[in-house]
């Protein structure tokens, strides 16, 4: 079962503070689950695959203490009952080989952190607007075996 | 020649056990003559038994016994006993009779008793004895005593120009003999006489040179084992060796030893033709070779006790040493002089970090290296410098090519040759400024090199007669045997295109430096390496450095950007318009730094990302690119924009391309100004010049000319012509520009020649 939530995992609390900002201005807000790293993201949502609890979609900084974010979208996409979960990775990195090393590890998005606020605000609406309000008429697939084709 | 009647082929057909090839001199068995001069008898007994196996004919002369009566009997019956008790010591002996001979005797001979010398030598299973008449008179003290001041006189020659004349005037006296010659073979064997004493009335020898063929190889060996060789008189009849009839016929008795020893009849013919009664050698031996020989000639018969030729040989030995010393002292002062000048050059190369500067321009250079040389050709890295007389450029490369192609060069290392004309042909014309060459390689490719010429020496050779032997034909034209040269008469031949030959120690010197220079290159090329190792390392830290820097520089501006707006967002009602306006300032503050982060992040990306070529069409991208700078610069749509539909592909990085032209673009953009007509126009074109390798791109814009003073600068970093903040640049996108154009080996610049301003740029990714 898949909450209205959205799990975020970044270590630098002003970009973290911004996200809430900016989700804050949506007309009805999806509730924030924020991780300062990879491993207490993955924990989390380890844990929420037993309570049926998981977000509907998650955001995650590549460059963090410990586990990366590549390291965490990696954990996901392994995990059978996480795989679906769509996981958009956010960072300050525009490098070609970092936006292709996310989606060869399964990202299901990449976003440049934006330098103007509003541009965030804009993101936070679509990633709202298609992961969460679009996808919840997604019927909810069980959990297979399928494997990702590299 | 043809004789009816030749006497020598008899002979020499009596004279050996076997056949023998009369044709070739080299071959000549001469150890196993079987004839013994006249002066003296030989014995040759079994060590066992004593019994006498072997003797010479004229056994009577001096045994008073017949030769038959002496085959088969014990020495024990012909000798006095003292003899044989000496004999039996000999034999026991380690070193053998050599300070055992000579035995002094007397020997009865019809009635008569004679003084006698008697030598032994002991050779495979028999000993060898000779008799020889002894002079009465001849003291051994009083030869001692003439020896030692022999020996201190030419000790004392302190002068070594004189040693050889002085040699042979202490020789002349103590032997009596009516000629001495010192005579010095050169490599070939070829001797000259460089040193005479003789007597008054007699033609002078000196400075003649006599061919390898008058002492055959076998000849020169023989002197290794026996240093004094003496023909006492060459008219004499030699005594043939008789043998028993016990001894098996296929064992021909090994005369080396023997100092009476027959003489070749080729030899003594020889002699006959130079009037030469009774000759004398000792042999110079210096690092186990046959240097030279001391020869006496003397021209009418005489005896010379077997006590003079010890002494001589004595004379002899103590010339060798002396000569040995003054040539060990000689080396040793060129070593050290070739040494120092190799090492000297070594440290210049290392010093000056340029070959030609080490080989040539410090205290000592290659050109004096080794003397009478007159050119020297260094070849290095494309380079060639020529100094002193050298032959053509053209010609140097010929004969290098020659060199390769023949395998000629010794281990692939050096060449060396006294006449180069003489082998390769286009050399011939240098007989006189470059008959030599010594040459060093180098390289393994052999096209790295040190050459040195020498001039060539016209050499007059005065031959002792014509250095020819002559074939002698019998009048039935069945027999045919080599025949000694007949004249002596001075015969003077010029040599032409030789140079002084390169000793093995100049060879060696070369060597020794062709290993000092390639130290020397090896240790500048280690730094070379290291140094740019150094500046790889400090340009990939440089661009490590720059995109970290400029992602962490990031964040804190998202911070103050994001937080500004959200103020104005949030309270912009709340503030009146000053604070609004100063929000403002902080956010076009924010802004500028982005886009200089941006631009660094580019130009460090510039260097450190692998290329891609690939052949690009530009016109799309053009039309692309501009479209995205529409959005961005507002004014763009007053401007006339046309790009050119067929812009030739080009092999560029795509990605780079269109950053080259995103840049480009967006400064045409920044910098447009309207003509005097009020139009403001960008053009995107391109055309082929015979300047440049390849096509050329341009973006022109209107506005007034860049001055020629910044058409250099604004390609560097940070450099904007306008100071003002009013021109929202970095200054970093040309420098971009220039990085990009330079990674495909391209070039860029700027000029007013279009609308006003135009860049021009065009790429040589093929030969990247």
């Amino acid at each position: 079962m898949y909450s209205n939530r959205i799990l975020l995992a970044e270590d630098d609390l002003t970009d973290a503070e911004f996200f809430q900002r900016a989700l804050n201005r949506l007309d009805a807000p999806p509730e924030l689950v924020w991780h300062r790293s990879g491993a207490e993201a993955l924990e989390d949502l380890v844990e929420g695959t037993s309570t049926h609890a998981l977000p509907r979609v998650a955001v995650v900084d590549i460059k963090m203490p410990g586990m990366s974010g590549l390291e965490l979208l990696e954990k996901i996409k392994s995990t059978d009952e996480l795989r679906d979960l769509p996981v958009i990775i956010m960072s300050s990195s525009d490098e070609p080989s970092d936006i292709a090393k996310a989606y060869d590890n399964g990202a299901n998005g990449y976003l440049v952190k934006p330098s103007r606020f509003r541009d965030l605000r804009d993101l936070v609406t679509s990633i709202d607007y298609f992961w969460i309000k679009t996808n919840r008429l997604r019927p909810l697939r069980q959990t297979t075996n399928r494997r990702r084709l590299s | 020649m043809s004789l009816a009647f030749d006497p020598v082929a008899d002979s020499i057909r009596e004279v050996y056990p076997y056949r023998v090839d009369l044709e070739n001199c080299d071959v000549e068995p001469l150890r196993h003559i079987q004839v013994v001069q006249a002066h003296a008898c030989l014995l040759g007994a079994d060590t066992e038994t004593f019994s006498v196996r072997y003797v010479s004919e004229n056994s009577e002369a001096f045994l008073g016994r017949s030769w038959e009566a002496v085959l088969d009997t014990s020495l024990r019956d012909i000798l006095p006993a003292d003899v044989v008790s000496q004999l039996s010591l000999g034999l026991e002996r380690d070193d053998g009779f050599e300070t055992i001979n000579p035995i002094l005797t007397l020997i009865e001979r019809n009635g008569e008793r004679q003084l006698h010398n008697i030598i032994v030598h002991k050779v495979g299973a028999y000993v060898l004895v000779e008799v020889e008449r002894t002079d009465r008179d001849t003291q051994t003290s009083q030869y001692q005593q003439l020896l030692a001041r022999s020996v201190h006189r030419i000790q004392n020659i302190a002068d070594p120009t004189t040693l050889f004349p002085q040699t042979a005037m202490i020789l002349k006296q103590v032997s009596g003999y009516d000629r001495v010659m010192v005579y010095q073979f050169d490599r070939d064997y070829n001797g000259t006489v460089i040193a005479e004493a003789r007597n008054e009335e007699l033609e002078s020898y000196e400075g003649l040179r006599y061919p390898h063929t008058d002492i055959p190889k076998q000849a020169r060996e023989l002197y290794f084992k026996n240093r004094v060789r003496l023909i006492s008189g060459v008219t004499d009849v030699p005594a043939r060796i008789h043998r028993s009839s016990i001894v098996q016929q296929d064992e021909p008795l090994d005369l080396t030893l023997v100092g009476s020893r027959g003489v070749s009849p080729v030899h003594l013919e020889y002699l006959g033709y130079m009037g030469v009664n009774n000759s004398l050698s000792i042999a110079i031996i210096l690092d186990n070779k046959l240097w030279g020989l001391f020869a006496l000639h003397h021209y009418s018969p005489r005896h010379v006790d077997y006590s003079v030729r010890n002494a001589l040989m004595f004379i002899g030995q103590i010339f060798s040493g002396h000569l040995s010393l003054q040539a060990t002292n000689r080396y040793r002062e060129q070593t050290l002089n070739r040494k120092l000048a190799r090492l000297s050059i070594g440290e210049e190369i290392t010093k000056t970090r340029d070959i030609f500067e080490g080989l040539l321009g410090g205290n000592y250079s290659v050109v004096n290296m080794f003397p009478e040389v007159n050119g020297v050709v260094i070849h290095f890295e494309e380079r060639m410098q020529r100094l002193g007389s050298c032959p053509d450029e053209a010609d140097i490369q010929q004969l290098l090519e020659w060199i390769r192609n023949h395998n000629v060069a010794a281990l692939d290392l050096y060449y060396e040759n006294e006449s180069v004309g003489r082998e390769f042909g286009p050399f011939e014309r240098y007989c006189n400024e470059a008959a030599g060459v010594l040459l060093i390689f180098l390289n393994p490719s052999q096209t790295d090199y040190i050459c040195w010429f020498r001039p060539g020496l016209v050499q007059k050779i005065s031959w002792g007669g014509r250095p020819d032997k002559e074939l002698i034909v019998s009048a039935d034209g069945k027999q045919r045997r080599m025949g000694p040269r007949k004249s002596f008469a001075r015969y003077v031949e010029t040599v032409e295109g030789c140079s002084a030959p390169w000793t093995d120690q100049e060879i060696d010197a070369a060597l020794a430096l062709r290993i000092t220079v390639i130290n020397s290159l090896l240790q500048r090329y280690t730094e070379v390496k290291e140094i740019n190792e150094r500046l790889q390392k400090a340009y990939e830290d440089l661009e490590t450095f720059s995109y970290t820097v400029s992602h962490d520089l990031r964040a804190p501006l998202r911070a103050i950007n994001g937080y500004a707006e959200i103020l104005v967002e949030d309270y912009g009602e709340d503030l009146n318009e000053d604070a609004n306006s100063l929000i403002q300032g902080i956010q076009r503050g924010v802004d500028q730094m982005n886009n200089f982060i941006t631009d660094i992040l580019d130009l460090s990306r510039v260097g450190s990302s692998g290329l891609q070529f690939e052949s690009v069409a530009p016109s799309n991208m053009v039309h692309e690119i501009i479209n995205e700078l529409r959005v961005v610069y507002s004014k763009s749509d007053e401007v006339s924009l046309s790009v050119a539909d067929d812009l030739p592909r080009v092999m560029a990085d795509r990605r780079l391309l269109r950053q080259l032209y995103t840049n480009v673009l967006s400064n045409a953009l920044k910098y447009i100004q309207p003509d005097e007509n009020g139009r403001q126009a960008i053009t995107v074109g391109s055309y082929r010049s015979d300047d440049y390798p390849n096509t050329v791109y341009t973006v022109s814009n209107t506005g007034p000319a860049i001055p020629v003073e910044f058409r250099r600068t604004i390609f560097d970093m940070f450099s904007r012509i306008s100071s003002s903040s009013n021109q929202d640049g970095t200054g970093v996108g040309l420098a971009i520009v220039e990085r990009i154009v330079e990674r495909h080996l391209g070039k860029v610049w700027v000029d007013d020649d279009q609308l006003g301003v135009t860049f021009h740029f065009y790429l040589n990714a093929e030969n990247a």
